[in-house]
């Protein structure tokens, strides 16, 4: 490392420090190739995403306009992706799946993350009758599978995109309790913690200060794995009839109507189904890279 | 004769029995009829072997742990339910080293914060604004041999020796009355075992510290300690000053203890760069 100048005024010295750690941090992250192209194509899903209503190339198709006058044509200069059986742009609804896609994703493992995350730390912390608790009804909800309990989730409430969030949301919370709750259980033994509670450090500030910014590498790490499951999972849904209804465009249920048309009509599965495909590889590839650049190991 | 700073009488403990994957493990008694007084300024060392209880001790001492019987007197009060502002008051006044160095450091907090911190609790009682804390954090530093140009570096970023210094200025940080060394150089390379050593007997010197000094080490225990203890299987065995205990131990075990120190290689010793 290089000598830092002792003269440079104290917030000079932090910056080049804490700039020094985000460029070696950065450094470790481009060094593997898989993950720079994993970002890549977590970027570019997002930005589409985000500016689907400015992009699409048929923007009516999206609302369940039909047009069986240009019924399932081959790709083409007029439809990149080329049409459906009623006609529909395939191009235009790839991409506007890509925002339920991504929404639900997201959403699915950000509410998980929250409820697993503050129950994970609250059993971890605390430890005893609570605990138990809370370990207990986590390990009732991971014995159901997201699938059944979507089903069961459809048939109660019906259909939609909302209540397949929430069921998903409703088994996949509990492994973020698990995980957290170990990694907050193992770092309290930590001596550090010890040695910042012997200094008269109150509980609050011991999981804030020091408990959680010692566990956010591998939550970080496994939200990104999940965001590609996520995604996969709700493909899933959509597959069997029980996610998101048409008209709204969602890959999973583009790719079921497809099967009605395969092998003739290859393009109308392809498409949505390398957009899922892409979609999870980059989020687990993302989720590998952040491993290297989050780990404290590998700061050296 | 006035008050000893730290008094341990009857003291006992029993680690509950637990429930685990593999069944239950029984209680296991730690300590029995611990009884230890230590008067302010003095050096007072524990030796003994692996597992003999002497981290329970001081965990009892911290009030970490309820003791199961007798109690802990820091000043002539008692060291447990003191609440919310009196276990402030106690933590200013009574500190610890603990043997690893890096465990006992935050691996994401820069040294500035690691130290800074006993300043956010104690800020107020020491007289210290915020915006004076860099500047004693500093002044830390300089005490334990660091400078300005580690303020804002990471743990992983040190050797063991200059760790073990952070975790010192850290200690110091709340102006201690007595601070606890457990095994504070046994993780280090003998070769700066010795500054170490000689780091915590200057500091000593000028803040008029009391140490209760643990240690495998009879030879660092010899040269740090006035009084010393020897613990065996929970239970205090012998107790006296150094020199006399070391010369004409009584026991049989604290022979074996002595016995056990590797025929030291005069030019590894800690001790021979002492001095
Ligand atoms: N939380 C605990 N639960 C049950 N038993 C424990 C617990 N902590 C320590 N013990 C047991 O108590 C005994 C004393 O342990 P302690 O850590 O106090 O020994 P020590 O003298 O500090 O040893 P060392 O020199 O290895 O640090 C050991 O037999 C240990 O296995
Ligand atoms: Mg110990």
């Amino acid at each position: 490392m290089s000598q830092t100048d002792t003269t440079l005024p104290r917030a000079q010295l932090a910056r080049s420090a804490r700039a020094e750690a985000r460029a070696r941090a950065i450094y470790r992250f481009r060094q593997s190739w898989l993950s720079v192209i994993g970002l890549a194509i977590a970027v570019v899903l997002v930005a589409v995403a985000l500016l689907a209503p400015w992009i699409l190339p048929y923007p009516d198709d999206v609302t369940g306009a039909v047009n069986p006058a240009v019924a399932f044509q081959p790709p083409s200069a007029a439809h990149w992706f080329g049409t459906n059986s009623v006609g529909q742009d395939i191009l235009t609804l790839v991409i506007y799946g890509s925002r339920i896609s991504l929404l639900s994703g997201l959403t699915v493992i950000g509410l998980a993350l929250i409820i697993g995350g503050a129950l994970g730390v609250i059993a971890g912390w605390v430890g005893g009758w609570i605990d138990e608790v809370i370990m207990r009804i986590t390990d009732l909800l991971l014995t159901i599978p997201s699938l059944i309990l979507a089903m069961a989730v459809a048939a109660a409430l019906g259909t939609g995109i909302w209540n397949m969030i929430i069921a998903i949301t409703i088994t996949w919370w509990p492994t973020y309790a698990r995980l957290v709750r170990a990694e907050v259980a193992a770092k309290k033994q930590e001596q550090f913690v010890t040695a910042s509670r012997v200094l008269g450090v109150g509980p609050m500030r011991l999981i804030g200060r020091h408990v959680l910014p010692n566990i956010v590498t591998p939550v970080v790490v496994k939200a990104s794995l999940d965001v590609g499951f996520a995604i996969l999972l709700v493909a899933s849904l959509g597959f069997v009839g029980i996610g998101v209804k048409p008209p709204t465009p969602e890959w999973g249920t583009m790719l079921a109507e497809a099967r009605n048309y395969m092998p003739q009509y290859w393009w109308t599965a392809i498409f949505p189904g390398t957009a899922i495909f892409l979609a999870v590889l980059a989020f687990n590839l993302l989720g590998d890279g952040l491993r290297d650049v989050l780990d404290p190991r590998t700061r050296r | 004769m006035s008050t000893p700073l730290l008094k341990i009488e009857g003291l006992g403990h029993v680690y509950g029995a637990r429930r685990g994957l593999f069944g239950t493990s029984p209680a296991f008694r730690a300590l029995t009829g611990i009884d230890i007084s230590i008067a302010r300024g003095e050096s007072f060392g524990l030796v003994g072997e692996s597992g003999s209880g002497k981290t329970t001790l001081t965990r009892n001492i911290l009030g970490l742990e309820r003791p199961s019987e007798g109690h802990v007197l820091f000043d002539g009060h008692p060291v447990i339910d003191l609440g919310r502002g009196g276990e402030r008051r106690l933590r200013r006044r009574m500190q610890i080293v603990f043997q690893d160095p890096q465990a006992s450091l935050d691996p994401r907090m820069t040294i500035h914060d690691t130290i800074a911190e006993a300043l956010v609790v104690h800020g107020p009682d020491l007289g210290i604004a915020r915006s004076g804390y860099t500047r004693r954090v500093l002044d830390l530093l300089e005490a334990v041999g660091l400078g300005r140009e580690h303020l804002y570096r990471h743990p992983h970023e040190f050797s063991g020796g200059q760790r073990q210094r952070i975790n010192i200025a850290r200690a110091l940080a709340v102006e201690p009355e007595l601070l606890i060394l457990d095994e504070p150089t046994s993780a280090l390379d003998v070769s700066v075992q010795a500054d170490i050593l000689n780091l915590l007997q200057r500091l000593q010197k000028e803040l008029g510290l009391t140490y209760f000094f643990i240690s495998h080490d009879l030879g660092v225990i010899r040269y740090t300690c006035d009084r010393v203890a020897v613990i065996e299987r929970g239970r205090i065995v012998e107790q006296g000053p150094v020199a006399e205990i070391f010369d004409t131990p009584s026991q049989e075990y604290t022979r074996k203890l002595m016995d056990a120190i590797p025929d030291p290689d005069p030019d590894l010793s800690p001790l021979r760069r002492l001095g």
